[in-house]
């Protein structure tokens, strides 16, 4: 589609007169004349209506900016004034529509542009804000230091009902890690005689759920009791699947520490027997025990390799524990220090599932920086 | 972006003094905002090959829909660090040209043809492929559309449609008037 440009702007330079943007030229003396200074419209004409961007690439002689409070002018004017100069693009209005939003206290805004007898336009923004926030109160606030929650809510400067949503979520949070999985917040905003927007938040609690009990399924080489020490979930303790999670990785690890390495850990929350309580079930499946296997250095050399591997705790045909190739590891690095190179040990490893044996390399690599100066 | 020729004429012998309101908020997506020359960008294929005041308006607000879904799914696709970068995007752009037996550049002729910029249908290229990461690293495996290219896209489908309707449920979305 082409644009029919060049007539259209022949057309509008004919119409474009307004006693708010054009300034009559002052009777001008035969020396000199006093140039015509676009003014900004102090609120959108009545006849304006949303249409098509008409005076593409024309001049923008001015960006005005109106609001409806003093507040906050500046900031905002200052998103838009370098379009003051450029050409009057859809990709500017639209950038600068956008800028004004992410300042996080416009509600609304409209781009006008009004055409001047100069062939170039005044380009103003009329902008609605978000009312700043007043007063705070909470309702039902009862296991929280309500100080706490009026922190959060300090933190939002304008009623935005984004803002409003984000803070409500960071205080739902505080909730659920003390074990209320029902919360309900809801916050409201009513005018204040001052024309802030004051904000009450209504707190629904809900009962507190904590875990019942602790179950463990599928344990046959490790004692219950070894496992339970493991944990950070407790009875009698709000139930957080972040540590659930937690608890999961930490009883694999005590199983790869005793050879089974093939070990699977699951865990499951249900409703438990007494009242608002929780039952957490770890099942488990250990798998097989494996043995060390070859042990062997590569890489960056520490000395002789069997004297050195005599010195490590990891032996082969002994019950392979990722803890204690660990420690070898952290063995080798220290050696690296006392020879003056930062070094860093991986291990690479080798599982027959047949012989229900694994191999380790452990390669080492020394690190660029430097020797190690004492 | 093109402009809407249809009524410059009329638009031109009223609007004068007053000015026009060339663009404005249409909708803040939680916090995100959406402005009408996006909606009327995202419509002009179809508006283009003129169409009746009704039909117009429905497929502005389809358009409208299209970028609220957008900008959910790339906030949520941020926060949990799903991106395409532009290297991808070409890849996409050389696989259709080649799909479609077309040079790249033959590609953005034809894609001018049916009304979009290069750079607009790259960003559409760009909202697909996101989308697509989005809903697959969400989606619940069903072993029973494996192998069936068909059963799949149905599928998925239905995920978009569920884990998008999640989605909104949670937004701030206000829709301006």
């Amino acid at each position: 589609m082409k644009r029919v440009l060049p007539a259209v702007l022949v057309v509008l330079a004919g119409c474009a007169t307004t006693a708010s943007t054009v300034t009559p030229a002052p009777e001008a003396s035969p020396a000199a004349k006093a140039p015509v200074e676009p003014t900004c419209p102090k609120t959108m004409p009545g006849g304006a209506n949303d249409g098509p961007l008409q005076w593409a690439d024309a001049k923008i002689e001015k960006v005005c900016l109106v609001n409806e409070s003093e507040d906050g002018y500046l900031k905002l004017h200052e998103v838009v004034a370098p379009g003051e100069g450029q050409p009057l693009t859809t990709e500017l209005v639209a950038r600068d529509l956008q800028q004004l939003v992410l300042t996080g206290t416009v509600k609304d805004a409209r781009a006008l542009v009004q055409p001047l007898a100069s062939g170039g336009v005044v380009l103003s923004y009329f902008v609605s804000e978000y009312p700043l926030v007043g007063k705070i109160s909470f309702e039902g606030v009862k296991t929280i230091d309500v100080d706490v929650l009026r922190d959060l809510a300090l933190r939002v400067a304008y009623t935005s009902p984004y803002a409003l949503r984000k803070v409500t979520e960071t205080m739902s949070e505080l909730y659920l890690e003390r074990g209320h999985a029902h919360i309900r917040i809801t916050p409201r905003v009513t005018k204040s005689d001052t024309n802030k927007g004051d904000v009450s938040f209504l707190v629904e609690e809900g009962p507190r759920t904590t875990l019942g009990s602790i179950r463990f399924v599928g344990n046959k080489r490790l004692p219950e009791a070894e496992l339970r020490k493991s944990l950070r979930s407790a009875i009698n303790e709000p139930y957080l699947e972040s540590e659930a999670t937690v608890d999961t990785l930490q009883l694999s690890a005590l199983y790869f520490d005793r050879g089974m390495v093939m070990v699977n850990v699951d865990s499951a929350v249900a409703l438990g027997k007494a009242p608002d309580t929780l039952e957490l079930t770890f099942t488990i499946k250990e798998g097989d025990v494996y043995s060390m296997g070859k042990l062997s250095l590569k890489g960056h050399s520490l000395g002789d390799e069997k004297a050195i591997l005599k010195t490590l705790e990891v032996k082969p045909g002994s019950v392979f524990s990722r803890a204690a190739l660990r420690r070898d590891m952290d063995r080798l690095k220290e050696r690296g220090v006392k020879q003056g190179v930062r070094l860093e040990v991986l291990p690479v490893t080798t599982v027959d599932a047949e012989k229900k044996r694994i191999d380790v390399v452990l390669e080492v690599e020394k690190q660029a920086g430097g020797p190690i100066r004492f | 972006m093109r402009s809407v020729l249809a009524g410059l004429v009329l638009f031109s012998s009223v609007a004068g003094a007053q000015g026009v309101v060339v663009d404005r908020l249409v909708a803040l997506v939680d916090g995100k905002p959406i402005v009408r020359s996006a909606v009327q960008e995202r419509a002009w294929p179809q508006l283009m090959k003129g169409v009746a005041d009704d039909k117009r308006k429905e497929l502005e607000a389809a358009a409208f829909t299209e970028l609220v879904d957008e900008a959910l799914i790339a906030h949520d696709a941020d926060a949990m660090r799903i991106e395409v970068t532009p290297e991808e995007v070409d890849r996409a752009f050389n696989e259709i040209a080649t799909t479609n037996q077309l040079t790249v550049a033959q590609l953005s002729v034809e894609v001018v043809k049916q009304g979009y910029t290069v750079s607009m249908y790259r960003q559409m290229l760009r909202q697909q492929l996101l989308q697509m990461r989005w809903v697959r690293s969400k989606m619940v495996d069903d072993a029973n559309v494996k192998g069936d290219a068909t059963k799949y896209n149905e599928y998925f489908e239905s995920e978009k449609k569920r884990l998008l309707a999640a989605l909104r449920a949670r937004a701030t979305i206000e829709v301006l008037p």
